[in-house]
């Protein structure tokens, strides 16, 4: 047994697209324990209610993450559209499943491009970028946002999207699809990606069900607990919905969920948009939320389940404010797979889990 | 479709029974909310199923003040240490027996407990809420009692109902 020594590992690194600490004890190259450590960009978003009424929250429930914005949003206006017994029209319902499926694409190939630059695999990165870029350019044309898109409201949406705008969207996808395809091609059968990920970081079933892990990480161990099967809003209209699950529970088979659901993804936006009948998008909400009136929500998020709960207190402003997010979930399941592996796989097993420190800390 | 949820009271006694009961169940614990209310603080845990769905069941614990002590569940559920280190560190609750224990350093805060600090602006407001709502509830008692001697009145004399709301008797009337 060597002599432990303890490496200090963020919380800026090169790797860490965002702010965490983690305390490596290792020996021999080997962790034998990682202590992660988060508090340096609390903002204390849930304190904010007190200050915003819960019409304008939705513009601060959407700066939680960059990443997640529109889904943040979008669990925001659900759980209290739930409080106040408002139904949604159809039309908005069904941008904001497509909407927030194509977010989910964003963050998927934001997450593949920083994965790939880690490996030292430039071209790659610099090619799921680019495709990433025609994603931001749906939402300019949509929203006329790249990262915030303000278009969710209490009630529906801001505004309406219009046919003409949404057939280019449909157009955009589509070849979206046919090059991302080619790049995942290249990615899962790439012989030096799999020397770095296979059989790294390993999660079994058991233990990632015990560790309460969700999203991709959870679901590249075969745990089936993806949201969208329940239904939840819009995601009752979607014709057939299969979780995509892997058993290795490596880095590889996260990767190879995470590179699957792109095109589940894209495949869900086409059906919304193609199923899309005209109608208003949005109703009018007034008042304030009933005293003691609550209601808790739950949304799939890029990175897994995210649970939302408020309270009203017969104001505009609500009493408490909660977001549960999934990198909070996961960092368990983070520190678990850290255990026992090379110094040189750290950054490999924190990329694949791709924590969302911003969505942690609020 | 929105969340099947259902909401229990449980005392502090009942924390730990409870996180064994509901992962024997085949639960898992989803989250731990704190949240200051006029009588004290009041904690939520919620439980989700591992595998199918059958809603969400939050166990809250009423009326615990800053400081007061809470059993830590990390042993049945170590995702949940976050939210109890969050508990600590904003909201002063003392949570017992944590596996992961940041004591007090989870989160770099300026001051001790800041979720418990209301401001006098929110107190206002839901002072001036709780009035209106009174305000209504008085109204509307008023209302009701104004109306219960005319529905009597108006059952007791017939000739005096407007058209169209008694038309049983008026058919009577008709038939006889």
């Amino acid at each position: 047994m060597g002599k432990r020594s303890v490496i200090p590992f963020g919380p800026q690194h090169p790797v860490l697209p965002e702010p965490v600490h983690l305390d490596l004890a290792v020996e021999d190259e080997k962790v034998v324990k990682a202590i992660p450590q988060i508090g340096f960009i609390h903002r204390g978003l849930e304190k904010l209610t007190e200050t915003h009424d819960y019409q304008n929250y939705v513009y601060v429930a959407e700066r939680i993450c960059g990443i997640c914005s529109f889904g943040h949003s979008l669990g925001y206006c659900e759980t209290i559209e739930q409080m106040m017994d408002v139904d949604v029209p159809m039309r908005a319902q069904k941008i904001r499943v497509m909407l927030h499926e194509i977010s989910r694409i964003q963050s998927h190939l934001l997450w593949l491009g920083l994965t790939a630059d880690a490996f030292g695999f430039e071209s790659l990165f610099m090619h799921v970028w680019r495709l990433r870029e025609n994603v931001l350019d749906i939402f300019e044309m949509t929203t006329g946002g790249r990262v915030i898109l303000s278009i969710n409201k209490v009630g529906g949406l801001v505004r309406d999207i219009s046919d003409d705008v949404l057939s280019q969207v449909e157009s955009k996808l589509v070849s979206l699809k046919d090059e991302y395809q080619q790049i995942e091609k290249t990615f899962l059968s790439n012989s030096s990606v799999k020397s770095r990920t296979v059989g790294v970081g390993v999660i079994s079933h058991d233990q990632a069900e015990n560790l309460g892990m969700v999203g991709p990480f959870a679901r590249a161990s075969h745990v089936n607990n993806d949201v969208r099967c329940l239904g939840i809003g819009g995601y009752r209209l979607l014709s057939d919905f299969v979780p995509i699950l892997d058993t290795t529970g490596d880095c590889y088979g996260r990767i190879r969920v995470r590179c699957k659901e792109v095109v589940q993804s894209i495949d869900i936006a086409l059906e919304m948009i193609r199923s899309l009948s005209s109608g208003s998008v949005s109703v009018d909400v007034k008042g304030p939320i009933p005293d003691g009136a609550q209601a808790v929500n739950l949304l799939e998020q890029p990175r897994g389940e995210c649970f939302y709960y408020s309270l009203g207190n017969g104001t505009q402003y609500l009493e408490r404010m909660r977001m549960r997010t999934p990198s909070s979930e996961n960092l368990a399941g983070m520190v678990a797979a850290l255990q026992g592996c090379d110094l040189a796989d750290v950054n490999m097993i924190i990329l694949t889990i791709d924590p969302c420190i911003s969505c942690t800390e609020r | 479709m929105t969340v099947k949820q259902n909401y229990h009271s449980i005392d502090v006694s009942q924390i730990l029974t409870t996180a064994q009961k509901e992962k024997d169940e085949g639960r898992r614990c989803i989250q731990i909310c704190c949240t200051t209310t006029d009588d004290g603080i009041d904690v939520m845990y919620s439980y989700r199923d591992f595998n199918g769905f059958s809603g969400v069941e939050n166990f809250v614990v009423h009326g615990l003040s800053k400081g007061d002590e809470i059993p830590s569940i990390q042993e049945f559920f170590p995702s949940q240490f976050p939210f109890e280190n969050e508990a600590h560190d904003l909201f002063g609750i003392n949570v017992t027996n944590m596996k992961l224990d940041f004591e007090g350093n989870f989160y770099k805060l300026g001051e001790d407990a800041p979720m418990t600090v209301i401001s006098t602006e929110q107190l206002k407001r839901k002072e001036r809420a709780k009035k209106i709502a009174a305000a209504m509830k008085a109204k509307q008692q008023k209302q009701n009692a104004q109306q219960s001697p005319v529905a009597k009145k108006e059952t007791s004399s017939p000739t005096q109902q407007s058209p169209g709301t008694n038309n049983k008797s008026s058919s009577e009337k008709k038939g006889e």
